[in-house]
């Protein structure tokens, strides 16, 4: 191999791949502070160009990959330790930084060679260079990572895509550097420059289907997220239909009862006809609408509700104007309340005793506001992650499906959806604005 | 000290409340003084706001107990009014005599300290006043941040809007004070009192929020820009704002 030309010098090397470190951090949820932050990538930069540097006569060939691999496992640990993702994420994060260290370095390399052969070229215009070329590639990196790396994404990342990732790394890095370890391949060229071509054009293929590969992931995940959401929002809307047609029942069987109590008058054992009349009326108002609020869809839905916690001996109050939810669309109001009431009487089921499971629900109206809020005792702590509710239920990918179809819906109208936790109750609260 | 009212037919009910309040009383370390009246009619009658809480049955014989409250919000609209009820049916409306809470009969321990709980923390919010000093060039104004619409900056001053009296149905004069102070300070200093800044150069009084459309909240008739950044947490502010107001 002709030696002419030199490589890359290895605290080229460190620099992009602390940078690459960093591109993914910034993005990613950190552990610490700023301040201890900015500590520990000042070691890790110090670390990763230490020990490039040190390990720079290594003789090609195997030592040559191992010191590689370990200057990778530096940057594997130095996203470990100062994020607060699993090792699996890591990982990943570390094969992506990886990638676009690789290619920042040939790429800005490549140019360096090619410049170097012109009489202006001196040290300060290669800082230049080196400033504007990385400059340039992390911070593609980071807005194009920015969108596709969300918490959203990472949290649905399985084990095969982790280990997809990194063989796209394996990959790449094998091919780009094929030339360094092995000299008679039909892959590997004997010129210098032809290398630093195959190098760079390789990392950018590798970059690429990278980002293909992820953009493919988060398409099919959006398309999952999407059909879950539908049925929750069906789902709901279905319920609701239900419960009408057996409440329409219920009206008739109503009528009917009247009609035989009617009857029992004529009845002629005093005792026994008073004890059948108590009895049937008993049974009347058990089963009647309780509840007037002024909107028919939320009276089904809390009337319907109203049966279940009974029971499972559940209080629910409830003080709502009905007429402020004639602006929602009714499978609007049905995925509001269906999902809310649903999950406040999940929560306080598990409470051992009967007389703390109680639930508030209350809709009113703010100034211009329209505020909903649907209440529940909590049995313990529930833990947030990412601004996403963390659930109790044991099915964990469908749940929360629930609050995610209430937020959809509370999006379209302009409104917000959050959640407080105070003095051991939990509040789900939706704010709508509405323009009079 | 919280004064508080029951309004009921039923003696036993009375009673039961009363047993409920004294172990309440002792539980929490507070004072609590309670009278009772049997109607809804005799509340009514020499009511001048001198209670914090009233807890109301809806059904008695002269006067209901929905009637008597529409009465009693004519004169006092910061009284926390807790319906009692047997009757789902009518206390569901109570949102229309700004009633937000019931408790259902037979009354159980738990749940009605919880509803005094939620009661307290609102009395305390309503009662409590706080002041701001404002540096002006005519001199030093105390103001009660209850008042104060919103702020505004420009330069190195502060625009105070401030309501001249309590806000009725009609729009009321705007003082304007002009102050130079730090856009920081205030905002941590009025924080707790249900400021929020949202924007660079402005801090709402969340109270005073009447609406709020497409990343613009209108106080009366002046428009507010809340930044592209703010636009949650300002919604999520307000919610729970609005959230420890109610009962």
């Amino acid at each position: 191999m002709d030696r002419l030309i030199p490589d890359i010098p290895r605290l080229y090397t460190g620099i992009a791949e602390w940078l690459g470190c960093m591109t993914v951090l910034i993005i990613c949820p950190r552990k610490y502070s700023n301040i201890i932050f900015a500590i520990i990538s000042a070691c890790a930069l110090a670390l990763q160009c230490a020990f490039l540097m040190i390990t720079r006569d290594a003789p090609s060939g195997l030592a040559w990959i191992a010191c590689m691999a370990a200057a990778v496992f530096i940057m594997f640990g130095f996203i470990t330790v100062s994020s607060s993702i699993s090792l699996k994420l890591s990982a990943y994060c570390t094969a992506v930084a990886f990638l676009f260290a690789e290619c920042a370095a040939a790429f800005e390399w490549q140019l360096h060679t090619w410049f170097s052969f012109t009489a202006w070229f001196n040290k300060a215009a290669s800082v230049i260079l080196l400033v504007l070329v990385y400059g340039l590639v992390f911070f593609t990196a980071y807005r194009t990572m920015k969108n596709q790396l969300t918490a959203e994404y990472l949290s649905r990342l399985t084990d095969r895509d982790a280990w997809t990732a990194v063989l796209i790394a394996v990959i790449t890095f094998a091919f780009s550097n094929i030339s360094f370890y092995l000299d008679n391949t039909p892959f590997s060229s004997q010129v210098m420059v032809d290398i630093f071509t195959i190098r760079t054009l390789v990392d950018i293929c590798g970059l690429a289907i990278l980002y293909i590969f992820q953009n493919r992931l988060s398409e099919l995940t959006a398309q999952k997220e999407l059909a879950s959401l539908r049925y929750v929002l069906n789902s709901q809307y279905e319920q609701y239909r239900y419960y009408r047609e057996s409440e329409e029942m219920l009206y008739m069987l109503q009528h009917d009862l009247k009609h035989q109590i009617e009857g029992l008058r004529g009845l002629d054992n005093e005792e026994m006809r008073s004890q059948w009349i108590d009895l049937m009326e008993d049974k009347l108002d058990e089963w009647s609408i309780p509840h007037r609020t002024g909107n028919p869809v939320f009276d089904t839905i809390l009337a319907a509700k109203l049966r279940k916690a009974r029971t499972l001996d559940i209080r629910i109050t409830c003080v709502v104007n009905g007429a402020l939810l004639d602006m929602l669309h009714v499978t609007d109001i049905c995925t509001i309340f269906g999902n809310a009431i649903d999950n406040a009487m999940e929560s306080v089921a598990q409470i051992k005793e009967p007389e703390r499971r109680l639930i508030h629900i209350s809709v009113s109206s703010q100034k211009n506001f329209i505020f909903i809020s649907v209440a529940n005792i909590l049995k313990t702590e529930i833990l947030e992650k990412d601004g996403s509710l963390l659930t109790t239920k044991a099915d964990k990918k469908n749940h929360g499906y629930g609050m995610k179809g209430i937020k959809y819906v509370v999006d379209k109208y302009g409104g917000n959806v959050s959640y407080r936790i105070d003095k051991g109750w939990f509040e789900l609260n939706i704010l709508i604005p509405c323009i009079s | 000290m919280l004064r508080l009212a029951i309004v009921e037919d039923e003696q036993s009910c009375i009673d039961q409340l009363k047993s409920y309040i004294d172990r309440y009383r002792r539980e929490k370390r507070t004072d609590i003084s309670v009278d009772i009246f049997f109607d809804g009619d005799e509340i009514v009658e020499q009511y001048a706001g001198q209670y914090d809480i009233i807890l109301m049955d809806i059904q008695m014989r002269f006067m209901d107990g929905m009637t008597a409250a529409e009465e009693i919000r004519k004169a006092d609209r910061n009284v926390v009014i807790i319906f009692i009820t047997n009757m789902y049916q009518y206390a569901v409306k109570g949102y229309q005599v700004d009633a937000l809470d019931y408790i259902v009969k037979p009354v159980e321990y738990y749940s009605f300290s919880q509803k005094l709980d939620r009661a307290v923390s609102r009395i305390a919010w309503n009662h409590s006043t706080s002041f701001i000093a404002v540096y002006t060039r005519g001199g030093i104004y105390k103001v009660d941040t209850s008042r104060i619409l919103y702020i505004e900056s420009e330069g190195h001053n502060l625009h105070f809007y401030i309501a001249e009296q309590e806000r009725t149905d009609q729009e009321p004069a705007v003082q304007e004070l002009i102050a130079r102070m730090k856009i920081g300070d205030v905002e941590r200093e009025l924080e707790p009192y249900g400021f929020y800044r949202c924007g660079k150069g402005f801090i709402v009084n969340l109270e005073k929020v009447d609406s709020y459309v497409d990343g613009v909240c209108f106080i009366g008739n002046h428009a507010i820009p809340v930044s592209r950044a703010k636009k949650k947490e300002f919604m999520n502010v307000m919610s729970a704002f609005m959230s420890k107001r109610l009962l």
